[in-house]
């Protein structure tokens, strides 16, 4: 088992995610397992848009199973989840860092 | 094209974003005022973050609106999960006509909190619908719909996701039809033999009875469970003592009951089971006042509880 290769792939996917949570969620993250519910970072809206954009843009799809609130609670949590679920193939961020929603005009 | 948005909620805010991306032209955003500009999420600020003109959304109930879009030239207006009901000056505005995203099958599931009504009733199908709006709520015709299963364990934080994951698209593909072949967008009249409206009530005045089968007690609790987010209808309440107890998490045992109903027992090894009117419930979240607590922090063998 390539624990070390696993390791790598969460920590590119947390940075990942905290990069989604700050751009698109417009929220700043203090730390991977800051508890996103106790603080009120996340609420309803931005818990849907999170799950649209966790589907669209690591390309997996969140089962009724996987929709127990726990396995959003933070960072951590979600990167380990994305990480199950796409059986470790989850897809490496482009060079430029391109995300699939679209970048400020002004 | 010229779009105009009046939005509202995550499936509002998705909606706008697939716009920003999309080759359309984006005129008019009608949506809630954010309360201050460091509410960075709201559907306000994003979308004068990325350079659209927004508008407040109940000028949509005014005729005033009229005529500021027709100075914008809008071809097609988009209504998602905006609540406000739209004047019919505004309606006749857009040359190709205004379409509302309904999260609910029509016309089974007009009106408002479709899925928690439909996972009250304990429906195991569920959809979205796009329809042509007219000044009657949620009656046009129907241009596109979906429809996917209720499973055991979707509540109606789950359902509504699915409800915003199925809907965008649907609205997507109107807007690509739209500008391609508008005279192709489809269009079936509702029948309104089969039409049922909802408006804001909450079922029993959000009280429920242990006398209830254990599915209804159930499928009550998924309806309302928003949890860890606002339930717009809260949650099913109970009396335990002299206090107001509302169930959070709740899920069918299958295990019968011949206890007398309301009783809190042990029926497996680990779980907390309530006793209803045929079986036990397993109860693991309840509220108490504004705290949200695990069921075995207030309840114990032996208690009752009353309706």
């Amino acid at each position: 088992m390539d624990l070390g290769g696993a390791n790598t792939d969460q920590k590119v996917i947390q940075a990942r995610l905290s990069a989604l949570f700050s751009d698109v969620l417009h929220v700043e993250v203090p730390a991977v397992d800051t508890d996103l519910f106790d603080t009120g970072l996340l609420d309803s809206q931005r818990f849907v848009e999170l799950l649209l954009y966790i589907e669209e843009n690591f390309h997996t799809h969140i089962n009724i199973e996987d929709f127990e609130i726990g396995n959003f609670r933070c960072i951590e949590k979600i990167a380990a989840l994305i990480l199950q679920q796409t059986n470790g193939n989850a897809v490496p961020q482009s060079a430029d860092g391109a995300h699939s929603y679209p970048a400020k005009t002004r | 094209m010229n779009v105009a948005l009046a939005a509202e909620e995550s499936a509002g805010l998705h909606m706008l974003r697939a716009l920003a991306r999309g080759p359309h032209r984006l005129v008019a955003v009608l949506t809630t005022p954010a309360e201050s500009s460091s509410a960075k999420a709201s559907l306000w600020n994003v979308a004068r973050d990325l350079g659209f003109e927004t508008f407040p959304a109940k000028l949509v109930r005014t005729p005033d609106l009229a005529k500021q879009l027709r100075s914008l030239d809008v071809d097609i207006l988009l209504n998602v999960h905006s609540l406000y009901v739209i004047h019919r000056d505004v309606l006749g505005v857009p040359k190709l006509g205004a379409f509302n995203l309904h999260p609910g099958p029509l016309p089974r599931y007009a009106g408002l909190n479709s899925v928690s009504w439909a996972l009250f009733r304990g429906e195991t199908n569920h959809g979205v619908t796009v329809h042509r709006m007219e000044p009657e709520i949620d009656a046009g015709a129907i241009v596109y719909q979906s429809s996917f299963p209720i499973e055991a364990d979707d509540n109606a934080l789950s359902l509504s996701f699915k409800c915003t994951r199925e809907g965008i698209p649907l609205m997507l593909r109107l807007l690509e039809v739209a500008a391609s072949q508008p005279e192709q967008i489809p269009s079936s009249p509702q029948d309104p033999a089969q039409r049922e409206y909802f408006g804001a009530e909450v079922p029993g005045q959000g009280r429920m009875s242990w006398q209830w089968p254990a599915t209804k007690v159930v499928n009550f609790v998924r309806a309302c469970d928003y949890f860890p987010f606002h339930a717009p209808w809260g949650y099913p309440r109970t009396r335990f003592g002299g206090q107001e107890l509302a169930l959070v998490k709740a899920r069918r045992t299958g295990l019968p009951s011949d206890a007398s109903p309301g009783t809190v027992g042990k029926p497996a090894d680990s779980e907390l089971g309530v006793a209803c009117w045929d079986e036990w419930v397993s109860v693991s979240k309840v509220r108490l006042g504004d705290k949200y607590l695990d069921a075995q922090q207030v309840l114990k063998p032996g208690d009752c509880l009353s309706d």
